[in-house]
């Protein structure tokens, strides 16, 4: 790793990683492609990636256009700052890679589209019990001081994807992705498989749902209660929607193997919508719907008063693709 | 494309070529049904400036028709939009032709009536002028636009909003083809009633081979246990013995007795139905092939709970049925050998049934429908003990009275004539009856007249007749087999009760009489023959076309999840377990679009209303120009700090 000035650079390939609203999973998502880690330097020199070595802005700035061969990018776009680098990376890099729900789906961070920035300055510098600021102070862009002007980067009204801001031209989805699939996505971009630029074509993952990996069954029953995962001890090798569990399976794209759902919990829908779905929440929406044990429109009611937090739990991952939008 | 000079090449495939999407709009004056209200001919040229849309005409006035010189004023190429007086008449579908070869045109829209009305007139002209008929897209914009909005503008502006949407539509619009299923030429009618005789025998008639299946060992149902029956005084035994005699002695029919549904597989056309028949102590399994099904089952009498009205607690209180043998079969009215002096009848039992007032059903509802022949069956046989037993005193407790068929209302004046007593109840206090105290006669029955203002009535009688309902057989078997909607009464429920008022929605599936609700004989026959004459109409047809509009499964996106499987009301999809996928019958689909809806993956499409027509359309009816939000959402985003 490290800077490849010296190196026989001319033949190997160049890449790059970056984290923008994100949790820092898919950083060590990408290390856990394991042993091929050691296959990565040999083909390629990592010229950019904050998480691991130490590169500055400038570095990529340096950089003529189109240097990067390969860019990871990971995380939503909240910030000027995070714009900034998107459209740095992008005009940088040959191929732009959205790495991760975060940059492909608006991932966890989106689900902060529910609120308005006044309600989320107001709960993270107001009114929380932990907080204390007499002063009501609230981050500014610009702050004036003797010296000058202190600059921060701007908050956005919304959470965006990385496609909202660039091109965009692979799509790994995830949250995080998982090792094998990333390893496959890598030598086949790499290799010159498929070519370095596209419109946002999802690789590493499989156009039908998590049901196609799903080792449990259907009963061909109706949904007669809705429980959460702790409240209850699953029938084995039986379908947990029909259980009454509610499990995304159905509405995200597979790819990951249905891991979680062969470890006893329901799918959270990290993979993001499936097919040629744009809105998971309301495909999930729509199928539960017609899946409820109710004849009346009370019954039905009932059923689905069951669900805690529906948004939360059917745009988990994907609210910046919602056709919602955004709280205003 | 056309010369800038705007001369028109005719039928010519170069100057317009097919790749190109080429948009015909006909907008229909309606004779001022539409134009009087709407500005047809503004409409007419804001479609023809749309963006991406080019267009090839201007618009002709109505009283001049097209001339090489109006044509002459030909801006750009695509969409043609033109207006006419009436596009429906002949010279109307003749300029829809004459344009469509003239142009090369690919897609048209015509604006015009409702499409129950029209679409299929245009679809026509569209097949002759050899375009695929599903490359049309009509537009109300007479009942949903001119006819119910007064402001011109504003529905000048809906006009043109409905066929912006309509011309994006139209880009993702493809050719089809009506699906063309065989039809077997035979029919299985199901339940040896009225009804089912009565279909039988008119489906023979027309030359239709018919399996007549019936539970019971005999023919002829309920009508076995009436007496006389009105409006015309004959006897019911002697009526349907005569459908009996003429179904047994037609060749066409046969009859199938002690027969239970068992299975049944196929769609229309192509049924195969599994009976069990009981025979010699033991069972066989009967298979007939059909091409359609009449299901003519019947309902049953309301039975009355036990102590409701004294019911079972005293031999004085009994059915209208039992009335009826007892007068068929006895002669005499009289209980456990006594003659009876005195009868009350009582309407509404197990009918109209009131949520705080009566007890509900087995299935926790009430019976709140009128079940329609009682009134008349009552005072039918109130008719008949006056006339038989002048000195018996008869007594009518009723809620309301409702003689409402051909004859009917002869027998309520008849039974006025003849002094039978009325007495008028209110629904949420029905009378009581109980033991009579005085020993005067055997009963008593206790009641408020409504129609003495609220008079405290106490009637002693030595009989009372319970005016029973009726209410819908245990049908389990047939609902699954044949997924019938039911309604909240119970009954089946028909696919439209105006437009298709004896058949199922799923296809080839037909309702003969009662089995779709109350209904008296003259009723009951009526609609056995609409049901076996709409079945015989799909029988003689050979073949039928359906049309197109179906649901198709993307197999690179199914992932066999079933969820499709259990919404479907038609059973029309299977999972093909070696593919792991969903696979739609194309017979038996009716294209509702709910396995399109559910589809989780989008991995079920319906014909002639994919996600990119409906999407574009949506997106068109709420004026969003752009496809892409991504773009003006970041933008708004950034722009709003």
């Amino acid at each position: 790793m490290g800077d490849n000035e010296n190196s026989q650079a001319t033949e190997k390939l160049k890449v790059g990683m970056y984290w923008a609203a994100s949790c820092g999973g898919c950083d060590i998502a990408l290390l856990e492609i394991g042993p091929h880690l050691l296959d990565l330097i040999q083909i390629a020199d990592v010229v950019f990636w904050p998480c691991a070595a130490d590169f500055k802005y400038q570095h990529v700035a340096d950089y003529p256009d189109g240097y990067i061969d390969v860019c990871f990018f990971n995380g939503a776009i909240r910030t000027s700052e995070q714009e900034e680098l998107a459209r740095l990376l992008r005009k940088k890099s040959k191929s732009l890679i959205s790495f991760g729900e975060c940059a492909i789906d608006g991932g966890i961070p989106s689900l902060a589209n529910l609120k308005t920035v006044e309600g989320i300055f107001d709960a993270s510098y107001h009114n929380t019990p932990s907080i204390d600021n007499p002063d009501g102070v609230e981050p500014q862009p610009i702050t004036l001081v003797e010296q000058g002007e202190l600059e921060i980067p701007v908050f956005y009204q919304q959470v965006l994807r990385l496609k909202d801001i660039v091109q965009v031209d692979y799509e790994i989805p995830g949250c995080p992705p998982q090792g094998d699939r990333v390893w496959e996505a890598i030598v086949a971009v790499t290799g010159g498989a498929v070519p370095l630029t596209n419109s946002a074509v999802k690789v590493a993952c499989f156009d039908k749902s998590v049901c196609d990996e799903c080792p449990l069954e259907k009963k061909l029953e109706k949904i007669k209660e809705f429980k959460r995962p702790h409240e209850v001890r699953p029938e084995p090798d039986w379908c947990l929607l029909e259980q009454g569990i509610v499990c995304m399976g159905p509405a995200t794209r597979s790819g990951c193997g249905a891991l979680c759902i062969k470890g006893g919990l329901p799918c959270r829908g990290c993979y993001g919508p499936s097919g040629t779905v744009e809105d998971q929440g309301t495909a999930m929406v729509s199928t539960i719907a017609s899946l409820l044990d109710a004849t009346t429109e009370d019954r039905a009611k009932e059923l689905i008063d069951q669900i805690v937090d529906p948004v939360g739990t059917f745009y988990r991952f994907s609210m910046a693709s919602s056709h919602m939008k955004t709280a205003r | 494309m056309i010369s800038p000079s705007g001369e028109v090449a005719m039928s010519n495939s170069d100057a317009y070529p097919d790749d190109e999407i080429r948009i015909g709009v006909f907008i229909c004056h309606c004779g001022g049904n539409i134009s009087d209200v709407v500005d047809v001919k503004r409409v007419a040229d804001e479609i023809g400036s749309m963006p991406d849309v080019v267009r090839v005409s201007g618009v002709f006035p109505v009283d001049a028709p097209p001339t090489a010189g109006t044509e002459s004023s030909i801006e750009r190429a695509v969409v043609l939009s033109e207006t006419e007086m009436f596009l429906c008449s002949d010279p109307g579908q003749a300029r829809i032709e004459k344009r469509i070869k003239e142009y090369n045109l690919n897609r048209v829209i015509v604006a015009a009536c409702s499409p129950t009305l029209h679409e299929m007139t245009f679809r026509r002209a569209c097949a002759r002028a050899g375009l695929n008929p599903y490359l049309f897209q009509h537009v109300n914009i007479r009942e949903q636009v001119s006819w119910v909005i007064e402001d011109k503008e504003a529905a000048t502006q809906k006009a043109s909003r409905l066929i912006r949407a309509a011309v994006d539509r139209a880009r993702y619009l493809e050719p089809l083809d009506d699906r063309k299923i065989p039809i077997h030429d035979a029919a299985l009618v199901i339940g040896g009633g009225v009804a089912g005789l009565k279909c039988s025998l008119d489906l023979a008639q027309r030359g239709i081979d018919v399996t007549l299946i019936e539970k019971s060992d005999v023919l002829g149902g309920r009508m076995l246990e009436l007496g006389t029956v009105f409006p015309t005084d004959e006897d019911a035994r002697e009526l349907v013995g005569a459908l009996v005699k003429g179904v047994q002695e037609n060749p066409k029919i046969t009859v199938i007795l002690n027969a239970d549904l068992k299975d049944s597989t196929g769609s229309i056309g192509d049924f195969n139905t599994t009976v069990v028949v009981k025979k010699d102590g033991g069972e066989e399994d009967v298979e007939v092939h059909s091409g359609v099904i009449v299901i003519a089952v019947g309902l049953d009498v309301y039975e009355p709970r036990d102590g409701e009205y004294y019911y079972g607690k005293s031999p004085a209180v009994i059915g209208l049925l039992d009335l009826q043998k007892m007068l068929r079969d006895n002669g005499k009215l009289e209980v456990n050998g006594k003659p009876v002096k005195s009868v009350a009848f009582l309407h509404c039992v197990g009918s109209r049934q009131w949520e705080d007032v009566h007890e509900p059903q087995a299935d926790g509802k009430i019976n709140d429908y009128c079940s329609r022949y009682c009134c008349t069956a009552i005072l039918h046989s109130a008719v008949e003990i006056k006339e038989r037993f002048p000195d018996v005193e008869v007594y009518d407790f009723h809620e309301d009275i409702r003689t409402y068929s051909r004859g009917h209302e002869e027998i309520y004046t008849r039974s006025g004539e003849l002094k039978v007593k009325f007495i008028r109840f209110d629904p949420h206090r029905p009378p009581m009856v109980q033991k009579d105290r005085k020993g005067e006669a055997a009963l008593t029955v206790k009641c408020r007249d409504r129609l003495t203002f609220g008079e405290d009535l106490e009637v002693p009688v030595d009989l009372v007749v319970l005016g029973t309902g009726l209410v819908a057989k245990d049908m389990t078997t047939l609902i699954d087999l044949y997924r019938c909607s039911r309604g909240a009464d119970r009954f089946l429920l028909e696919a439209h009760p105006k437009l298709r008022p004896v058949e199922l929605a799923a296809f080839g599936l037909f309702l003969a009489g009662s089995v779709q609700g109350p209904m008296d004989i003259t009723e009951t026959t009526a609609a056995a023959a609409a049901a076996a004459s709409k079945a015989a109409a799909l029988v003689s047809q050979g073949i039928i076309e359906l049309d197109p509009f179906i649901a198709k499964v993307n197999e690179d996106l199914c992932t066999g999840c079933k969820t499709c499987l259990i919404v479907c009301p038609y059973d029309a999809i299977q999972r093909d377990d070696e593919k792991e996928i969903a696979v739609v019958n194309e017979a038996l689909c009716t294209g509702c679009g709910t396995c399109v809806a559910v589809c989780p993956s989008n991995a079920i499409q319906q014909f002639g209303f994919n996600d990119d027509m409906v999407v574009t359309e949506i997106l068109a009816l709420l004026g969003v120009e752009t496809n892409s939000r991504a773009g003006v959402e970041a933008e708004e985003a950034i722009a709003a700090v």
